[in-house]
């Protein structure tokens, strides 16, 4: 037992979650992310031998080195931490994938990746740290960007915001989310509920910028994000048991003020996410959930095993089957 | 299609020495193909212009065919089309009244025209009609009974069509010794090489002629595999996401690959960089065909050579493997894996369409090779001093994400980098990193046990150089040349040591490409090691190797330079 601190139930503290300290600005969103994802992973008692972490290119995507000190890591091409994560899933089944992503590296170049992941349900905490802007390059707009947004340099956005969660519910999500980085407990509470899924966990917080995405007259700001922040349902998570499966992770959601909305309803997610198009209101909370379909490997049939654990004996080809391959090629001896 | 893959088969197994080139259009049906098939006395493969015996079935294209073709030539043409030539020595075929006769669904009267001239081809070529009807039953036996027998008889009708000059008799082609024959497409030995590799992940975006590639592993690994699901392969959204997805496999254990083509490479240039910086093992196969941008889909050529081999911006260089036949297309694909993971880097196979999708006949089976499946240097268990990029030695050891202990994990990533993987700005860290790769791909054929072909010719000043498929043409240009030379085909860059001492040692070395600007060439006198003379020959229309053309190019440079020797005062 570690002297004092509190452990969990595979006896780690808090402290064996956590990574190097932070090179981000201070008061940036992400950080509150990385506190929500060691603060979550902790309360489940989820084992870091068993998470593999991914990220993009981006603010967002340094903060897999800000958690998990102890798991392997893949900060990898900017828009490409989708096709990476297919490629890891197929590798390893078994493993738990958590994937950090900005509205830059998933919103635009990453799109189309993000889409057909989605589309596989491969098993992944999908994060998108969405603040509206590419901070790493210096404050150009990104797609989520609301249609007359002004930049730091005084641009206005002519154009509409993208929305992930639509996107992603389009293309067959059955986990979708949005939560506030100023919300450090429904932040939690949703990542727990998301390690649980057994498929692509989308979850898109807002995560505003200090520098260049925190000014008047911008969408994503800490402070009109808190002001139109309309929460949907309080979350109560019920964790028993030793370890943590999915049928040991249950959840309450208890409506709020005179909002009922159903979860487990396609159509009532999309609705919700309309409305938000000509409403001021930023519903965050659980918007769709469902668990009708096989993840992506279950999907295909293919083996669980872990492929580098394939021995010379499971990949060799037998003689007989080289043979078999040749004689389907002999055209026979002289007629 | 069918009736052709029928007669070069019937042909082959009287004991011809066959080699087939099948020119198709790129689209799915509907435009006209020609089909090549070439019998010579000293297994000459590649391509030719000359034209010995013509069948012109295709109403679209004879009246330009008959244009162009030699006036020596034969002619088995159509009667419906009621086309004269008065050039040519002609064997009209009455296909339509033929047909009323044995069949009388249209849609397999239409077939049975195929059949027709595959009768009077044989005929000419005086193979025996009772042992190809026993071809036509075993080939055609899925065939209902009144279809075949239908087949059997279009067959036998073509055959006493036929009167024309019997090619039998002519001193250019006779029948080769009894032997076993087989026919391989480069493409599926390519999937039996990465299947016998031990391929666990294949990640691909459909794209000619490269598509077959992959779905072959999946066929034969179904019929061939004791378990077919410990292997994974999924079509992408593209390439990127099928390059991207192959080096996440890579990194995180599984021997992985993907198959594409010249467009699809170009859009994998950023992975391969990634998988170079962050030495993650996965292997692209370019099937090549002509580009640049969309070009010929269905047409070769070896025009990508620059591109493989110095894959992404920055400072990159990658090992590429060149098959020329069948059973290195298969060889190269189960090395590849190994080279990868020995490497730790993304290793190329160069293929391209002729030897990709073409039938390549040979007198003997695909052998298996004696090589085992190698993951290099792994860590696995604890180890407090770990570096994962270590600069100790050329390639360290890696860890495997999740599966290998803890003390051993690392954040990989693409930027700058120190030996630990933590992120580095530092000047002399990322030199020496830098370097360290250099040196490590250029160890490649120290661990690669590819041998180049090379055929000295014993006091021989000139030398033909080639690589990959266009080996084939060596038998004719022999022939066709007449002056002694020695031969070598290139089997992979970074080049061998052997290489350059080759061509040091001749006075001229002719390197035939199929590509516009001499890539190989560019590749070799860029190396430090490039003092020797060289004069590129290039052929880039889209056909495969065409011997006599290139022969007349070489020989053209041969006799300049005899004249201008012959010239130099004394």
């Amino acid at each position: 037992m570690k002297g004092g601190a509190l452990n969990n139930k595979i006896n780690l503290t808090k402290k064996d979650y956590q990574g190097n300290p932070s090179t981000l600005c201070k008061g940036c969103g992400h950080d509150s992310i990385t506190q929500g994802l060691v603060n979550a992973m902790f309360e489940l008692s989820i084992d870091p031998k068993d998470i593999i972490k991914l990220s993009g290119i981006g603010c967002s995507s340094k903060t897999p080195n800000y958690f998990l000190n102890q798991s392997f890591g893949f900060n990898s091409l900017h828009g490409r931490m989708a096709p990476l994560a297919t490629g890891v899933n197929l590798s390893q089944p078994e493993a738990k994938l958590i994937g950090v992503s900005g509205d830059g590296d998933t919103a635009s170049i990453g799109l189309g990746g993000f889409l057909h992941l989605v589309r596989r349900n491969i098993p992944i905490v999908y994060i998108i740290a969405n603040n509206g802007v590419y901070g790493l390059t210096k404050g150009q707009f990104s797609a989520t960007s609301h249609k007359d947004d002004k930049s730091k340099i005084k641009r206005v956005q002519p154009l509409p915001e993208m929305d992930m969660l639509f996107q992603a519910l389009g293309a067959g999500c059955e986990f979708a989310a949005r939560t506030f980085s100023g919300d450090n407990l429904q932040l939690k509470k949703i990542l727990e509920l998301a390690m649980n899924h057994n498929g692509t966990a989308v979850i898109d917080i807002i995560s505003p910028c200090v520098i260049y995405g925190n000014h008047v007259g911008f969408s994503k700001s800490y402070t009109t994000t808190q002001e139109i922040n309309s929460p949907l349902h309080e979350i109560d998570i019920i964790i028993d048991g030793e370890a943590v499966k999915e049928s040991e992770l249950s959840y309450k959601l208890t409506p709020l003020d005179d909002k009922d909305h159903d979860v487990s309803s396609l159509s009532s997610a999309l609705n919700l996410l309309v409305s938000e198009k000509i409403s001021d209101k930023l519903h965050t909370g659980l918007i769709y959930k469902n668990n009708t379909r096989s993840n992506f490997v279950g999907a295909y049939g293919f083996s669980t095993k872990d492929k580098f654990n394939l021995s010379e004996k499971d990949l060799r080809l037998s003689k007989n089957a080289f043979e078999n391959f040749n004689s389907g090629a002999k055209i026979g001896p002289k007629i | 299609m069918t009736a052709n893959r029928f007669l070069s088969r019937c042909l082959a197994k009287s004991g011809f020495s066959v080699s087939t080139k099948n020119l198709f259009p790129s689209n799915i049906a509907g435009l006209p193909t020609t089909y090549a098939v070439r019998i010579t006395d000293h297994d000459f493969g590649g391509f030719t212009d000359k034209i010995d015996l013509y069948v012109g079935f295709n109403k679209k294209t004879i009246e330009m065919d008959l244009l162009n073709l030699q006036p020596e030539a034969t002619c088995i043409l159509n009667g419906d089309f009621k086309t004269e030539s008065v050039r040519h020595s002609t064997c009209q075929i009455p296909c339509r009244s033929t047909a009323r006769e044995l069949h009388s669904s249209a849609s397999i009267k239409k077939l049975l025209y195929n059949l027709m001239y595959a009768g009077a081809v044989l005929k000419a070529l005086d193979v025996d009609l009772k042992e190809s009807t026993k071809l036509v039953k075993s080939f055609f036996k899925k065939l209902p009974k009144d279809v075949l027998t239908a087949n059997i008889s279009a067959l036998e009708q073509g055959y006493i069509l036929y009167d024309l000059k019997s090619f039998s008799v002519s001193k250019k082609v006779e029948k080769e010794k009894t032997k076993d024959k087989y026919i391989y497409e480069g493409n599926a030995c390519s999937a039996l090489g990465f299947l016998d590799g031990g391929a666990s992940v294949a990640t691909w975006y459909p794209i000619t002629p490269s598509s077959s590639v992959v779905e072959t592993f999946d066929k034969l690994n179904s019929n061939l595999t004791a378990d077919p699901s410990l292997r994974s392969t999924h079509q992408c959204e593209d390439e990127i996401a099928s390059a991207v997805a192959a080096l996440g496999a890579g990194w995180s254990g599984a021997r992985a690959f993907t198959a594409t083509s010249g467009p699809g490479l170009s859009l994998m240039q950023e992975a391969i960089g990634l998988g170079y910086f962050s030495e993650s093992p996965f292997v692209i196969l370019d099937v090549q065909r002509s580009g640049p941008s969309t070009g010929l889909p269905t047409r070769t050529s070896q025009a990508d050579l620059v591109l493989a081999h110095y894959s992404s911006h920055g400072d990159t260089l990658h090992p590429v493997l060149l098959p020329g036949t069948p059973q290195e297309a298969y060889d190269d694909a189960f090395e590849s894996l190994n080279l990868a993971d020995k490497l730790q880097t993304p290793v190329m196979i160069l293929s391209d369409l002729d030897l990709g999708m073409n039938e390549w006949h040979q007198t003997g089976p695909i052998e298996q090779t004696k090589c085992k499946i190698s993951k290099g240097s792994v860590a696995i268990k604890p180890d407090g001093n770990f570096k994962r990029f270590s600069n100790e030695s050329l390639v360290s050891s890696r860890s495997i994400p999740r599966l290998s202990d803890q003390s051993l994990s690392y954040f990989t990533r693409g930027s700058g980098h120190d030996e630990k993987g933590d992120y580095s700005e530092n000047s002399s860290v990322y030199t020496k990193k830098l370097s360290r790769l250099k040196e490590k791909v250029l160890s490649f054929r120290e661990i690669a046990k590819i041998p180049e072909d090379i055929i000295i010719k014993k006091d021989a000043e000139l030398s033909v150089v080639v690589w990959g498929s266009t080996g084939q043409i060596y038998e004719e240009l022999k022939e066709l040349l007449g002056f002694e030379f020695s031969y070598m085909r290139v089997r992979a860059l970074p080049a061998s040591q052997e290489v350059f001492d080759f061509l040091r040692t001749h006075a001229l070395n002719f390197v035939v490409e199929l590509n516009r600007d001499g890539q190989l060439s560019q590749i070799l006198k860029s190396s430090t090691n490039s003092t020797f003379h060289s004069h590129s020959i290039n052929q880039f229309g889209g056909l495969p190797a065409n011997a006599k053309t290139i022969a007349k190019k070489i020989k053209s440079v041969f006799e300049r330079r005899s004249l201008e020797q012959q010239n130099q005062p004394d």
